[in-house]
């Protein structure tokens, strides 16, 4: 092979143009701000609990992968984005010694990325106003196997296996074998009469 | 008991496994790792870069059983107390292994690189190279792994695929305990990638105190929610933050290389070229969704992209790759990237447009700061003990959660005339 090849022209290539996730630091902080007047404090756990209820439940395009581990369904993608918003002044996010998890608080450069992307927090405003009304109040253990129950009630859908209550109590108690049978069963309920489920 | 064999290491010594796993490390599925290196074409930075996803898996394997051998001699009482009964240990155990062993089958040529080029699921996200895994599990390995007669516990397929996937299983506590020693901020995964990378590209900040780690591994339960979690004894504390310290240094000397970046951008534009020019209408992978595409897929190696771009084949791309003629930077934000730079990168990228520019985000945590980190186990004054997150103990670790870098890159020919419009702007 001799000489050099001649440049590329422009084109569309493999990595999409410049993406930065302001959709997503601009939820974050939205979500945070909603939490200003709380009767309690904002969590971590919340935050990708309320997130994942948004994305399954209200359909909004949020673009995160969930895992189900052992604090229920999780999102490594979400947590970078909560930490870069927190670098970015969007939220502040610190350890609370008290409780021993990391709170989330409105940051002072959240009213501008929230400007950014107008237009998405204001088309999703119902559903992020349902998702926090629905689950907002609720403390990480109830939260935890609220998202957990429609991870599995996912999953079972998207594998195309035929399943019913009794399957997805057996699955979450199988994680949770601390968890009431009964509990798990009302929160069945209760996600089914939300639309969650 | 059957018969043990062994495969040296260059990290770890020599690395054990038993008849099924040698069946499965011998079959063709496995042995394709031999040709996909791990670092994809990092040895244009560092020239000892030339090792594969085949040490790496072993290594894995061998790590995860390091791991939950010591966890299990530490915590027994407490893990029987969960319902993980001893009678279960030989199971949980072998499955693990199994997990470590085949978690990367599913690698597309040059590891990461080409894992941009695979097709998007029925629900708008792009598959991954664990996907690929499962599936050549379920559609390839699923006869080797039910009929062997090395197999007395009866593992199946489906229980590795799902753990791997995390698809929730009946019964589940365990996998998704022990799953913990695959995919979290302790994970055997990394525990091998950092030791075996730096060993081969002599970036020595890479290391630290496997033995020292192993020792601190243990099982708690959240009080607030009730789960059982991987976490380490205060005393490993320092071990934990050379481990996060040693994945910064990784991650920033080498793995978001400026040059690296470079090449896994070339070589994912010329894997779409050479993709269309075998027949891929849009330049992706076949989806793992039948045991034809997982076998279409996997015929792409490290070795038949470098036979076509030797051949001449791949584009430009193609060329700059056997020329060495990579892109330049021409702009880079800080690590943590402030809003002013984002818009600037926004900006620059929209008049570099001209000028084929590439941009590369390299967001990263190399530590995320949450609920879900490293957990220390830590004895309070009042004799009560809880779990605490490394971060809140750590100024070190706290230090370094975030990484948001932006690149932008031009053809080198083009860099004068970039850097101009750079300077303009």
């Amino acid at each position: 092979m001799s000489g050099k090849s001649a440049p590329p022209q422009p084109s569309d290539s493999v990595t999409a143009p410049i993406d930065v996730q302001w959709r997503q630091f601009g939820l974050i902080s939205d979500l945070a701000e909603r939490f200003r007047e709380h009767q309690w404090p904002f969590e971590n756990t919340a935050m990708q609990k309320l997130v994942f209820f948004l994305q399954t439940g209200k359909g909004v395009d949020c673009g995160y992968d969930f895992k189900l581990n052992t604090y229920g369904p999780f999102s490594a993608s979400l947590q970078g984005d909560v930490n870069i918003a927190a670098a970015l002044n969007a939220i502040n996010l610190y350890f609370d010694q008290q409780s021993g998890g990391y709170r989330i608080e409105p940051g002072g450069r959240g009213e501008s990325v929230r400007k950014r992307v107008e237009q998405f927090l204001d088309q999703n405003k119902r559903a992020i106003d349902e998702v926090v009304s629905d689950f907002g109040n609720l403390f990480a253990k109830q939260l935890e196997l609220k998202a957990t129950v429609v991870f599995v009630a996912l999953t079972k859908r998207h594998s195309n296996v035929p399943f019913d209550s009794g399957d997805i109590v057996d699955i979450v108690r199988g994680f949770r074998p601390q968890c009431d049978v009964a509990a798990i069963e009302v929160a069945i309920r209760e996600l089914r009469f939300k639309h969650y489920l | 008991m059957g018969l043990r064999f062994e495969i040296r290491c260059p990290v770890h010594g020599f690395i054990t496994h038993d008849e099924l796993e040698r069946e499965l490390i011998e079959h063709r599925v496995f042995q394709r790792l031999r040709r996909i290196r791990q670092l994809a074409w990092t040895d244009m930075v560092y020239p000892g870069a030339m090792h594969t996803r085949f040490e790496h898996s072993l290594g894995v394997m061998h790590t995860a059983s390091l791991m939950f051998n010591d966890i299990w001699e530490r915590c027994r009482p407490l893990l029987e107390s969960r319902g993980l009964e001893a009678g279960a240990k030989a199971r949980h155990l072998a499955i693990v292994r199994l997990a470590a062993l085949l978690h990367d089958v599913g690698h597309s040529p040059f590891s990461h690189a080409g894992e941009a080029l695979m097709p998007k699921t029925a629900h708008g996200k792009r598959y991954k190279h664990e996907d690929y895994s499962a599936a050549a599990i379920r559609y390839l390995l699923a006869d080797v792994i039910g009929n062997s007669s090395h197999n007395p516990m009866g593992i199946t397929a489906e229980e590795i695929a799902d753990f791997i996937e995390g698809i929730p299983r009946k019964g589940g506590q365990s996998q998704i305990f022990w799953r913990q020693l695959m995919t979290s901020q302790l994970d055997a995964d990394r525990a091998d990638y950092l030791l075996r990378d730096a060993h081969h590209t002599g970036v020595q900040n890479g290391r630290y105190d496997l033995q020292r780690l192993l020792v601190s591994l243990v099982v708690a339960v959240d009080p607030e929610t009730d789960a059982l979690v991987l976490a380490v004894s205060e005393g490993g504390l320092h071990t934990a933050e050379a481990l996060i310290i040693a994945r910064y240094m990784m991650f920033t000397q080498v793995y978001f290389h400026k040059t690296r970046v470079a090449f896994d951008h070339h070589i994912g534009e010329a894997l779409k070229a050479l993709l269309v020019e075998a027949g891929s209408g849009d330049g992706t992978f076949p989806p793992p969704t039948s045991q034809t595409n997982v076998e279409q897929y996997l015929g792409w190696t490290d070795w038949r992209v470098l036979g076509l771009l030797d051949a001449g084949h791949g584009g430009v791309h193609g060329a700059m790759l056997r020329e060495r003629r990579h892109y330049r930077v021409v702009y880079e934000t800080d690590e943590v990237a402030t809003e002013a730079q984002l818009d600037r990168a926004a900006e620059l990228a929209t008049k570099l447009k001209s000028l084929d520019v590439y941009v590369a985000p390299s967001k990263k945590g190399w530590y995320t700061i949450s609920d879900e980190e490293i957990r220390v186990w830590r004895e309070a004054q009042a004799g009560r003990a809880r779990l605490v997150p490394l971060s809140s103990m750590s100024a070190v670790v706290k230090g370094l959660i975030t990484f948001n870098k932006i690149r932008l890159y031009v053809p080198s020919e083009r860099r004068a005339d970039a850097r101009r419009i750079v300077n303009a702007t």
